[in-house]
């Protein structure tokens, strides 16, 4: 009888704290569901605090970079990332945690980065994770830095190596014309709005000529009725500031129209590849 | 009457662990609404593991939800102390210092928790606050923390302009110690950076800046500011003078040139005037930076 109490005491207290990075573990997947990210994030930590087993030590991993995905915490996540891949020994979970590591670094928009995680998994888990997958984020990374040759010529490879057909290479031939800074500033310079017209903002560039034209009719309209100090400082100085300020408008409005064509051209390649590029 | 047997204690004993055994299994079944924790200490543990981790956020959150009515005075200190530290490396000064201030005499790093709440109160200006703390930390007569101690309130008594005060403090500085002697010669060429500091007047910068406009902002010493202010007084002054002299003193053109010029005129005053308070600020936030770093050399040294 006694034998058996003391077995009782003992298989209690040996299930209290085995069981608990599993009850930690179920309450990080309880407020998953329930769409408290942050707190689940926190109980998968209480899990790799106080697990040294691999059954655990993976899903708290993989539960804690899905809770930064959710509340989009993607830089966050790729250093959680980091610090923590290390503790996984099997190649093949790790792989999969590259894998994350891989997305959540083009999410978080940290390019330079993905492209040399790309090249360290296509070293180090070439069985592992999907060649075509690792292609489609690479294409998508150099898109992002407008480097759309270099991207094309990947895809026109990926093709060739699969022997695939895909019409979506052509997309490559109608790249945005991006427009020159150097241009709209030599030319709002030598002819007055023409930079703005040039950006592609017709209004701004006429009501710049209509600026230029006032400042030159004082300036004339003084000088005539020999109000020589007038026609200088007002009329010239309205020309030169708004000449002045027609130049670094240009400038900033070719950076905005380029802006804006490379995110369309991005948005609408993105869409493509990933439905019809044939990744598989 | 029905007739009671009374039971064997063997029999009641292994209820009692069929009941121990049923709660120990029920209390596996968690209910997962509810937040599960570590004890206090592992707690703790866990949120230095999660701060090591650089996650500083987690770690607050953790801390923050410890419920400090079940702790007992140590336990007390000890959650104080890491929130309030963890707050001090995150820069939320108010905060760090509302919680290190707490930490009892029972805990170790007492003076520690009340010399960085003392500079957590300066830094934001508390110098009531932080006062008191100072005057709270305990320790032996004549040692190096009384030095380090009035070497912080000689700090303050600078932050305050009391130069009385700053006096009698750096009166305990021995210049002896590495861990002070360079700070100690800071505070004091500091002091004497700011005794002879000479405040501009903002009614003579206005003045100056009234004879020769943008003088004044040179008189403050903002040599930049002053010649840029010059050139459109100069043009616009031109212009209202020609205007008086070509079209007369009731001309549309001479009331409107007169205007704009009237308008630079007195804006290049008023900004002089201006251009002395913003200078001195800036000369006072200076001061107030140089002597708030020098005060946090030695604290870090000491207890790093």
């Amino acid at each position: 009888m006694r034998f058996f109490l003391i077995c009782t005491f003992l298989l209690g207290i040996f299930i209290t704290k085995a069981q608990s990075s599993f009850q930690f573990l179920k309450q990080a997947q309880y407020y998953y569901h329930q769409g408290m990210f942050v707190q689940s994030a926190i109980s998968y930590e209480r899990v790799l605090f106080i697990t040294n087993s691999e059954e655990e030590i993976f899903p708290a991993i993989c539960g804690k970079i899905s809770c930064l995905k959710q509340i989009s915490s993607f830089a966050e996540a790729t250093y959680f990332i980091k610090q923590n891949i290390q503790i996984i020994k099997t190649d093949s979970l790790r792989a999969i945690v590259f894998k994350e590591w891989i997305t959540c670094s083009y999410l978080a928009d940290q390019l330079d980065e993905t492209l040399s995680l790309i090249e360290r998994a296509k070293l180090i888990y070439n069985n592992q994770i999907n060649n075509s997958w690792l292609n489609l984020i690479k294409i998508l990374a150099l898109n992002e830095q407008t480097k759309w040759t270099e991207a094309k010529k990947i895809y026109k490879d990926y093709l060739t190596e699969h022997q695939l057909d895909s019409n979506l290479a052509v997309v490559y031939n109608q790249l945005p014309k991006l427009k020159s800074e150097d241009k709209a500033q030599w030319l709002a310079t030598l002819i007055p709005g023409a930079g703005q017209f040039y950006a592609g903002k017709p209004t701004e560039g006429v009501i710049n000529i209509l600026l230029h034209a006032a400042g030159l009719y004082i300036g004339i309209s003084d000088f005539i009725s020999r109000h020589y100090l007038s026609a200088w400082l007002l009329g010239g100085g309205m020309v030169g500031s708004f000449h002045m300020g027609g130049v670094r408008r240009s400038e900033e409005l070719i950076k905005q129209y380029n802006k804006k064509k490379t995110f369309e051209f991005n948005t609408y390649l993105r869409s493509k590849l990933v439905s019809e590029g044939k990744f598989y | 009457m029905p007739y009671k047997t009374q039971l064997p204690i063997t029999s009641l004993l292994i209820r009692f662990f069929v009941v121990y055994l049923l709660l120990v299994f029920v209390g596996k079944t968690p209910a997962y609404s509810q937040q599960l924790s570590f004890p206090f200490h592992k707690e703790i543990k866990f949120s230095s593991y999660l701060i090591n981790k650089e996650a500083f956020k987690d770690a607050a959150i953790i801390l923050h939800r410890i419920d400090t009515l079940n702790l007992n005075v140590k336990e007390k200190d000890s959650l104080f102390y890491e929130i309030g530290w963890l707050a001090y490396t995150q820069k939320q000064l108010d905060t760090a210092a509302n919680y290190l201030s707490k930490v009892s005499l029972n805990d170790v790093r007492h003076n520690k928790a009340l010399f960085f709440g003392a500079y957590c109160y300066a830094f934001q200006k508390k110098y009531h606050q932080s006062l008191k703390l100072l005057n709270d930390t305990i320790f032996t007569k004549d040692s190096l923390l009384d030095e380090l101690k009035n070497f912080e309130l000689a700090g303050q008594s600078l932050l305050q302009r009391n130069y009385q005060s700053y006096t009698a403090h750096s009166k305990f500085f021995t210049y002896q110690s590495y861990m002070l002697q360079q700070e100690e010669n800071k505070l004091n060429s500091i002091s004497t950076g700011l005794k002879n500091y000479k405040k501009r007047s903002p009614f003579v910068a206005g003045l100056y800046s009234a004879i020769i406009p943008g003088s004044g902002k040179i008189y403050a010493g903002k040599k930049k500011q002053g010649i840029a202010a010059f050139f459109p007084v100069l043009a616009s002054g031109l212009l209202a003078w020609e205007a008086l002299n070509k079209s007369g003193i009731k001309s549309t053109r001479f009331i409107l040139m007169g205007s704009v010029f009237g308008v630079f005129y007195i804006g290049n005053i008023w900004g002089s005037v201006a251009a002395v308070k913003i200078r001195d600020q800036e000369i006072n936030n200076f001061y107030n930076n140089e002597i708030l770093f020098n005060m946090h050399i030695p604290l870090r040294n000491f207890y790093n």
